[in-house]
């Protein structure tokens, strides 16, 4: 007794002394904390830098380019493609990747068609098919890989077969006309004000989706399942439910997109998906949404989606084959994300050799933690200050 | 200190025979700080040379640097008298020496047989002659008393202590004739570890040499012919094993001179309450066998034990995270399920990860959201609050005085000590009736260290109490009311800290059980 009694008072002085710093830490502020806001618009240096270089390149080859016309259709035409890569950012951020958007995208339409055949009033025919897309999404693919936690190429790779199957059998391989439903059509040719459906429809998911993954609880726990789902476990979030909630959206966003499509083309057709997946999961890594998850967010996706067409139509603009805007695509992607893993394995390296090191045995730990003794009581905590440790007994 | 003296002869005619590896004055630094200054270890052939130390000695330094892992700043290497340096790993490989570390690199989908000839497949002219390879592996095999094991089994149907001995079978078929082994019992069980021990008695009869590293006094007599004591980077002792008993070991490894004895009296609970916590019987395969424990209310109560004792599979069972744990456990007089996080976080359970960044952390989120981390274990009210949360964390932040470039900067950018802090602040803030932490100072520094302490000794009041796993002992025994140490899976012991040294902690831990009756 006598002897740990020594020896815890001769480390309390020893404490004592330490005690004494200054507190340090103390003078965090409550503003917004400007190095943090800077670090992450730098995130988008890189695909916004190369959507300037593409505008201004093209407009420089040919006017046109920029004229206000061109860039309606540019943002047309790439609707269906933002609103597909919209959902594909859920399930990018929470650590996955949903391979059959595109065949969603499909079944929607076609689930439209029969739907409006039975004699569902338009409105709540869409209001289904789009309801049916994000419910497949969740309760299939979501289930299979959030809870029985198989392999999300595996799983979307079956359902992307098994769905665009499913539609060959039940259109036969043809195209269904949907141009007497005026509604439906109306996506396609109306206008409010001054701006197409089309558009509305991928300001609107935009919009949406970039609120629920910014300020919404199941939007930050995406972002927590996908940067470390082990952490997110032991912190109590459903990383099942979640997972589920992330292919769920995927899927709504694409069926968003099947009705766009419908409407555009007056029909639903059994084609119009067929490389959109891919399409869209390169837009996503374009906007600095790392594969690995827990990174990124919507607006580096619209800039991806933006890149994308850009290139796409300007390619068309100058006169050269749409063959090659895939080529360009390409390496465009491999090279921005390349130097975007430059930048981040700093960062990462940084992070790991301090908490490895650290961790092991037999070597010096790191010197940087802040003084001892700067616990203060705060309003908002429930625990009580921290004193010396009660006398024994 | 050094007590070296010549005594009993283990296998006939080996003490007189030159090592086989000699390491000479080892040092080692890193920054500033020596890992190793002037350690001498040597391995001679139908020998094995047990090195023990605590956490931190610098065993792990002085394998790396055997293995050609690491490269020593100072010294020698010789193998068989002739000196050697190692660029990297394979340069030892080539000279004869394999470490079997405790998680035995195989390839898990190939075959035994495949695995020990990997590399070096038996080829006829044409294709592999998978006869040949099958006889090697067998062959290897039964130098070590294995006569049984089906060579044409993938690897990953095979137990722990099957897979050692594929590894050391390996290193055999190479012609590899040093073996260091880095705590190789620690994920086997008492009888698998028996074989083990049956298995190296019967290598020194083939003239291999063996370095044998472990924590487990226990193990010492009943394994290896001489011991090398090292503490703080340096040789402590070398001795024949017999010369001394584990509790003279224990003392050098703490550091206190042979002889003297060691604190002890008893000393009476601080502010014993009600009982909180009452464990009985908790199994947790494969390591954590049988637990049983009781902490009351304002006690901070630690929980020692070494790798693989099931001290941490403890913790991580009672806070829901483990894997089919079965058994008793009631808090606060209630039955407490043990296969749910969210079921023991509602029911006032707080626990902190043993590794922050595997665990704890996502390191890519700001310090502002990864301390709001668990207020996302409910998804209502939909919306998050920045300002709110901003609030909180700013104001958990200073409280915890965690040290970081803003509370938007990302986790990753907080030294070790204030990243600890920071999933500590998140634990406390939801006022845990519980807390359950699993080694809280590795990895920080000591004013973190005892920031850390000071926080769960002050919070562990009233009706709450704390439970602390780490596998530095004299932390305990200085932070802590009880301590209740496990030894394989069970638990050996429940002591005031007051009545305990850390020495008598590194005896029970290490299984050479003390003199002293159990209990308060």
């Amino acid at each position: 007794m006598m002897a740990s009694v020594e020896r815890r008072t001769r480390q309390r002085t020893g404490s004592g002394a330490v005690n004494e710093l200054p507190q340090v830490g103390a003078d965090l502020t409550l503003q917004r904390d400007p190095v943090g806001w800077l670090k992450r618009g730098r995130r988008y240096v890189g695909p916004g830098g190369a959507l300037v270089g593409i505008v201004v390149v093209f407009s420089s080859l040919h006017p046109f380019f920029i004229h206000g016309q061109n860039i309606t259709n540019i943002l047309t035409s790439n609707s269906d493609l933002m609103l597909v890569a919209a959902g594909m950012t859920f399930a990018m951020i929470g650590g996955g990747f949903d391979l059959s958007v595109g065949s969603v995208m499909e079944a929607t339409g076609v689930l439209l068609a029969g739907l409006l055949a039975v004699g569902v009033p338009q409105l709540l025919a869409i209001i289904i098919a789009v309801l049916c897309a994000g419910l497949f999404g969740a309760l299939v693919n979501g289930f299979l890989i959030g809870y029985a936690r198989l392999n999300f190429l595996v799983v979307t790779l079956g359902t992307m077969t098994a769905v665009q199957g499913l539609v060959y059998v039940v259109t036969n391989g043809n195209t269904l006309s949907l141009s007497k439903w005026h509604m439906v059509a109306a996506i396609g040719t109306a206008k409010a004000l001054g701006i197409g459906i089309p558009i509305w429809f991928m300001i609107g998911a935009v919009v949406i989706a970039g609120v629920c993954l910014r300020f919404t609880r199941v939007g930050r726990a995406i972002y927590a399942v996908g940067g470390n789902r082990e952490a997110a476990r032991i912190a109590g979030i459903r990383v099942g439910l979640i997972t589920m909630l992330t292919y769920g959206a995927a899927g709504l966003f694409a069926g968003m997109a099947g009705i766009v499509d419908a409407g555009r083309l007056a029909a639903a057709s059994p084609t119009v998906g067929a490389t959109i997946n891919l399409i869209a999961g390169a837009a996503v890594l374009l906007g600095g949404t790392s594969f690995s998850g827990g990174e990124g967010g919507i607006f580096g996706t619209i800039l991806g989606v933006l890149l994308i067409g850009a290139l796409e139509n300007g390619l068309g603009v100058i006169g050269v084959s749409d063959f090659w805007s895939n080529v360009v695509t390409g390496i465009v992607l491999i090279v921005a994300v390349g130097l975007d893993q430059f930048q981040k394995a700093r960062t990462r390296r940084r992070f790991t050799r301090e908490s490895t090191e650290a961790g092991k045995a037999g070597e010096p730990v790191e010197q940087l933690a802040a003084p001892v003794g700067a616990y203060e009581p705060a309003a908002a905590i429930a625990t009580p200050p921290l004193g010396p440790r009660p006398a024994d007994g | 200190m050094t007590v070296t003296v010549n005594g009993r002869d283990p296998v006939p005619g080996s003490a007189s025979l030159p090592a086989l590896l000699a390491l000479e004055s080892i040092e080692k630094w890193y920054g500033g700080t020596p890992a190793l200054s002037g350690v001498s270890f040597d391995c001679r052939p139908g020998e094995i040379h047990a090195l023990i130390g605590e956490n931190g000695s610098g065993k792990s330094t002085l394998l790396k640097v055997a293995s050609g892992e690491i490269r020593p700043d100072g010294g020698s290497i010789s193998i068989d008298g002739r000196h050697v340096r190692f660029r990297q790993p394979t340069d030892a490989l080539r000279s004869g020496i394999a470490l079997i570390p405790q998680e035995v690199p195989l390839v898990h989908s190939l075959t035994v047989a495949e695995n020990i000839s990997l590399g070096s497949l038996p080829s006829r002219s044409f294709g592999i002659d998978w006869k040949g390879c099958r006889r090697q592996a067998k062959a290897a095999l039964a130098l070590l008393g294995e006569h049984e094991l089906d060579v044409t089994r993938d690897v990953n149907m095979l137990t722990a202590d099957k897979r050692q001995l594929v590894a050391i079978a390996r290193a055999l078929a190479r012609g590899q004739r040093i073996l260091l082994l880095d705590e190789p019992t620690s994920s086997l069980s008492l009888s698998q570890a028996n074989r083990l021990f049956a298995v190296l008695r019967q290598l020194r009869h083939q003239g291999i040499a063996m370095a044998y590293v472990t924590q487990r006094l226990a193990e010492l007599e009943q394994v290896a012919d001489r011991v090398t004591v090292i503490r703080d980077g340096r040789v402590v002792a070398a001795m024949d094993v017999g010369q001394a008993d584990a509790g003279q070991i224990a003392e050098l490894m703490v550091g206190r001179p042979l002889g003297q004895s060691s604190g002890s009296g008893t000393a009476t609970r601080a502010g014993a309450g009600t009982a909180l916590l009452e464990v009985e019987d908790l199994q947790m395969l494969p390591s954590l066998r049988s637990a049983s424990l009781t902490v009351h209310a304002g006690e901070v109560v630690g929980v020692a034990g070494l790798e693989g004792s099931g001290a941490s599979e403890l913790l991580a069972a009672l806070a829901g995270v483990g894997s089919e744990p079965h058994g008793t456990v009631r808090l606060g007089g209630e039955p407490l399920p043990l296969n749910s996080v969210r079921a023991a976080m509602s029911r006032g359970v707080g626990f902190l990860p043993r590794d922050r960044r595997l665990e704890a952390l996502v390191p890519a989120l700001s310090v502002a959201e990864n301390m709001h981390l668990s207020e996302l274990s409910s998804l209502w009210p939909p919306f998050v609050g920045l300002r709110r949360r901003r609030r909180q964390a700013a104001a958990l932040a200073r409280r915890f005085s965690v040290r970081m470039p803003g509370i938007e900067a990302p986790a990753a950018a907080l030294s070790g000590g204030n990243q600890q802090k920071l999933v500590m602040a998140r634990v406390l803030a939801r006022n845990p009736r519980l807390l359950l932490l699993s080694e809280p100072t590795r990895g920080v520094d000591v004013g973190a260290k005892i920031d850390i302490f000071r926080a769960v000794r002050a919070y562990a009041q009233g009706e709450r109490a704390a439970v602390v796993y780490s596998s530095e002992f004299k932390d305990l025994i200085e932070w802590c009311d009880r301590i209740v140490v496990l030894y394989r899976g069970h638990t050996v012991g429940d002591y005031p800290a007051g009545s305990l040294a850390e020495e008598d902690v590194i005896r029970l831990a290490g299984g050479a059980i003390a003199t002293r009756p159990e209990g308060a």
